[in-house]
C-alpha cells in the first residue's frame, strides 16, 4: 500500500516534549474549590527519534502512565509542549488531533478490557482502518496480514477476544495499534501481566516489529529488566520528574542516581546475588505534596543537608543527565 | 527421617463448570520440614494457588472439590477433618498471606477491630490484652505510630502497608506455617524488597514457608527449596541450587532462559514456543510436550513421573529414563 505522509526532514526528532507538566486538580467542599494539586507529570523534556525506543521507568505513581496519556491526548497538559513531527500536539483542534491519532497508537497492559469483547477480531484489528477510511480491498484480506504480522493464524479472525490467552489477546492489541501504520506506539506495561515464557515471545516481537517498520517506541514499565532488553534510551522518573536520563547500556552499568541504584539493588535475579536489606527505605510520598527539596531526599541512603532544601537541577555526568547534588559539586 | 511439618500426597483438585471438567492439580506431591521455606512457582493457571487453597481447604466448592490425595498436617490428614476443626487450624496453626491485601482485609472495619477478632478467636484474652497484643505486632513490621493505625481503614493505607499488616496477621499466633500467595506481586520493587527482609525477620525458626510465585527471583530470594509447577503437575523440584544452577526438566530451563535480565543492549530473549495449553483439553502424556524441543512418541503416550536425576532433585521427563523407558 502507499505511504502518502511527506516524509520529514530526517535530522528532526519525532517527537520532543518540553518541560511537560500535567496537574489533577484536588477538589474540595461544597463549592469544589480547588484546594492544590497532584502534580502527576512535573516538568518533563526529552526527545524521541524515528526507529528508537525509549523506555519510561518508575514505581506506581510516578506519573508515567499519565505522561503517556498526555502524549496520546487523553489528558490535557497544564504546560509545556509536545511537539510530534514538527507539529505542536497542544494547539490542535479536535478534528486536527484526530487525525494526528493514526499516527500515534498505544498497546495497554491489560487486554482484556482494551479489546471490546462484542467485536471479533476482525472488526477489532480493522476498525482504525475503517475509521479513516482505510479500507483496500476485503477488510478479511487485511485482518489476516496484520495478523500474519504479529504472529497469529488467520483463522482468529472470526473468533472473540476471550477465546484467547493473554500472549495472544495482547498480540491481537499489537495488531490493531499497527494496522494505521503508525510511526509512535506508546506500550504501557504492554508485557508485564504476561507468563514470564509468554512475555519474552511479545517482547521478541515488538523488536522485530521495529525493524520491519521502523517504528518508534515509549516503553514505559516498572520493570528496569524487561525495558533494558527493549530499550535504547532509558528515563527514570520519579515523582513526577525524569531523575536519570541515558543510553541503556549506560544507565545498566553506570547508574547514577540514587534512585536508580535502588532500583536495580532492589530486583531479585534468579541465581544472582542476595538483594541488601537496606536497599532502599520508606515508600513513595503522595504526588500531591511532594517533599521540599530533591523528592528522593526522604528515601536516600546518600542525602546531604542540601538536598532538604534545594532541588536539583539536570547534571550532565558520564553522557547522561541525571538531577543528583551528588553531582552539582564537581 | 524427622517426619515433615506438612506431607502433601497425590493431591488432585478437580473442577466441574458449565464448560466441562478439569484437573487443576493433577496428582500433586510434596512436604515442608520445619522450618524450612519452600517455593511453588509456575505461570498463572498452572494450579499453585489451587493447590495452596487445597491445603487450607479453601477451594470454592462447587464448582472445585479434592478428588484424591492426602495432606499430612502434624499426623493429621486436614482432608478429614471437620469444619470446626479446620476453623482452628486455618489463621493459628496454618496461617495465609494473599496477593491483594485490599481484598484480603475487610474494608468495613478499622485494623484494630479486624486484628483482634482475629486473635480472640484463636486465643482466651480480653479486648484489651489482645488490643495490646495487636498494636505490638503493628510496631514489630515497622509501621509507624501503629496506635494511630489500629483505629484506619485499609484503603486509607498505602498497598505497602497493607502488606505489612497482613504479615503481622498472619505471624502474629505464631503458626507452624505460612503459606504466602503471590505476597508481593501487587507492590513496587522497592516495597518488595522490603516486604521480603520483613518475611525473613519475622517468621521464627521453627515457622514452615510455602511461597506461591510465579517470579523465580523470588523464589531464588526466599526459598531453601522449589517446586515447579506446570500445567496441574510438578514437573521439576529440588535445592534451589540444583533447580537453578542445573535445571532438569526442559520447561525449568527454557523458564530460567527466558526471564528477562539487566542487559545493556538490545537482545532477542529465549522465548518458549507456544503457550499453556487449555485445562480443558491437556493432552495425553507429557503437558509440556508440544513446546518441548526434546518430545519422544513415549512423551505423548504415557506421563512421565517425578524420578530422582540426583540426590534431593527430581524431574518429572523421559529425558532421564534411558533408551529403553523412552521406547516402551
Amino acid at each position: 500500500m502507499p505511504e502518502t505522509r511527506k516524509p520529514t526532514p530526517v535530522k528532526a526528532p519525532l517527537l520532543e516534549v518540553r518541560d511537560l507538566k500535567t496537574w489533577f486538580p484536588i477538589k474540595r467542599g461544597l463549592f469544589s474549590i480547588t484546594d492544590g494539586y497532584v502534580r502527576a507529570v512535573d516538568g518533563i523534556s526529552f526527545v524521541l527519534d524515528r526507529n528508537e525506543t525509549l523506555g519510561l521507568v518508575g514505581e506506581s505513581g510516578c506519573g508515567k502512565t499519565t505522561l503517556g496519556r498526555t502524549l496520546l491526548g487523553l489528558e490535557q497538559a497544564t504546560a509545556g509542549d509536545i511537539v510530534f513531527d514538527g507539529v505542536s500536539i497542544p494547539t490542535l483542534g479536535r478534528r486536527q488531533m484526530n487525525r494526528l491519532r493514526r499516527h500515534i497508537q498505544v498497546v495497554f497492559q491489560d487486554p482484556l478490557s482494551s479489546l471490546n469483547p462484542r467485536m471479533n477480531v476482525m472488526d477489532i484489528v480493522t476498525e482504525g482502518l475503517v475509521q479513516f477510511g482505510m479500507v483496500e480491498g476485503s477488510k478479511q484480506e487485511h485482518a489476516a496480514r496484520l495478523l500474519g504480522e504479529v504472529g497469529m493464524n488467520r483463522d482468529a479472525i472470526y473468533r472473540w477476544p476471550h477465546e484467547f490467552s493473554g500472549g495472544q489477546r495482547q498480540r491481537i492489541s499489537i495488531a490493531r495499534a499497527l494496522s494505521l501504520k503508525p510511526d509512535l506506539i506508546i506500550c504501557d506495561e504492554a508485557v508485564s501481566a504476561l507468563d514470564v515464557s509468554v512475555q519474552a515471545q511479545v517482547i521478541n516481537l515488538f523488536l522485530k516489529l521495529q525493524k520491519d517498520h521502523r517504528l518508534s517506541y515509549l516503553f514505559i514499565s516498572h520493570d528496569l529488566s524487561v525495558v533494558s532488553n527493549i530499550a535504547d534510551r532509558v528515563a527514570v522518573m520519579y515523582l513526577g520528574q525524569i531523575v536519570e536520563f541515558g543510553n541503556t547500556a549506560d544507565i545498566v552499568r553506570n547508574p547514577l542516581h540514587p534512585y536508580t541504584r535502588a532500583l536495580i539493588a532492589a530486583v531479585p535475579v534468579a541465581g544472582g546475588k542476595h538483594i541488601a536489606s537496606d536497599a532502599v527505605r520508606g515508600e513513595p510520598p503522595s504526588p500531591a505534596s511532594p517533599p521540599e527539596g530533591c523528592r528522593f531526599h526522604p528515601r536516600c541512603p546518600e542525602v546531604m543537608p542540601v538536598c532538604r532544601h534545594t532541588a536539583p537541577n539536570v547534571m550532565e555526568k558520564d553522557g547522561h543527565q541525571v538531577m543528583c547534588h551528588l553531582y552539582s559539586q564537581a | 527421617m524427622i517426619a515433615p511439618l506438612i506431607d502433601i500426597q497425590h493431591l488432585s483438585v478437580r473442577f466441574d463448570t458449565d464448560e466441562g471438567s478439569f484437573h487443576a492439580v493433577d496428582d500433586v506431591s510434596f512436604s515442608i520440614g520445619r522450618g524450612e521455606s519452600v517455593g511453588l512457582v509456575g505461570e498463572s493457571g498452572c494450579g499453585k494457588s489451587v493447590t495452596a487453597l487445597g491445603i487450607t481447604r479453601l477451594i470454592p466448592s462447587p464448582p472445585g472439590h479434592i478428588s484424591s490425595g492426602r495432606i499430612l498436617f502434624d499426623n493429621m490428614d486436614l482432608l478429614l477433618q471437620k469444619p470446626a476443626v479446620l476453623r482452628q487450624v486455618r489463621g493459628a496453626a496454618i496461617s495465609m498471606i494473599f496477593q491483594e491485601p485490599l481484598s484480603a482485609l475487610s474494608p468495613l472495619h478499622r485494623i484494630g477491630r479486624q486484628m483482634v477478632e482475629g486473635i480472640r478467636f484463636h486465643r482466651d484474652v480480653s479486648n484489651k490484652e489482645a488490643w495490646a497484643y495487636a498494636r505490638e505486632w503493628l510496631s514489630k513490621v515497622g509501621l509507624p505510630d501503629a496506635e494511630e493505625r489500629m483505629y484506619a481503614y485499609p484503603f486509607q493505607l498505602s498497598g505497602g502497608m497493607q502488606q505489612r499488616i497482613m504479615i503481622a496477621m498472619a505471624l502474629m499466633l505464631s503458626p507452624s506455617l505460612v503459606i504466602a500467595d503471590e505476597p508481593t506481586t501487587a507492590l513496587d520493587v522497592t516495597t518488595q524488597a522490603q516486604i521480603f527482609s520483613l518475611i525473613r525477620e519475622m517468621k521464627q525458626n521453627d515457622t514452615s514457608l510455602l511461597l506461591i510465585t510465579h517470579d523465580m527471583g523470588v523464589v531464588w530470594e526466599m526459598c531453601d527449596r522449589v517446586s515447579v509447577m506446570y500445567a496441574s503437575r510438578i514437573v521439576e523440584s529440588g535445592s534451589r541450587q540444583d533447580v537453578f544452577n542445573r535445571p532438569a526438566h526442559p520447561y525449568t530451563t527454557g523458564l530460567l532462559a527466558a526471564i528477562p535480565r539487566l542487559s545493556v543492549d538490545k537482545t532477542r530473549l529465549q522465548a518458549i514456543p507456544g503457550q499453556v495449553p487449555s485445562p480443558f483439553d491437556y493432552p495425553r502424556g507429557c503437558h509440556f510436550q508440544d513446546r518441548c524441543e526434546h518430545v519422544f512418541d513415549v512423551c505423548r503416550e504415557n506421563t512421565p513421573e517425578l524420578r530422582s536425576v540426583g540426590e534431593g532433585h527430581f524431574a518429572a521427563c523421559f529425558l532421564y529414563r534411558g533408551e529403553d523407558a523412552r521406547n516402551a
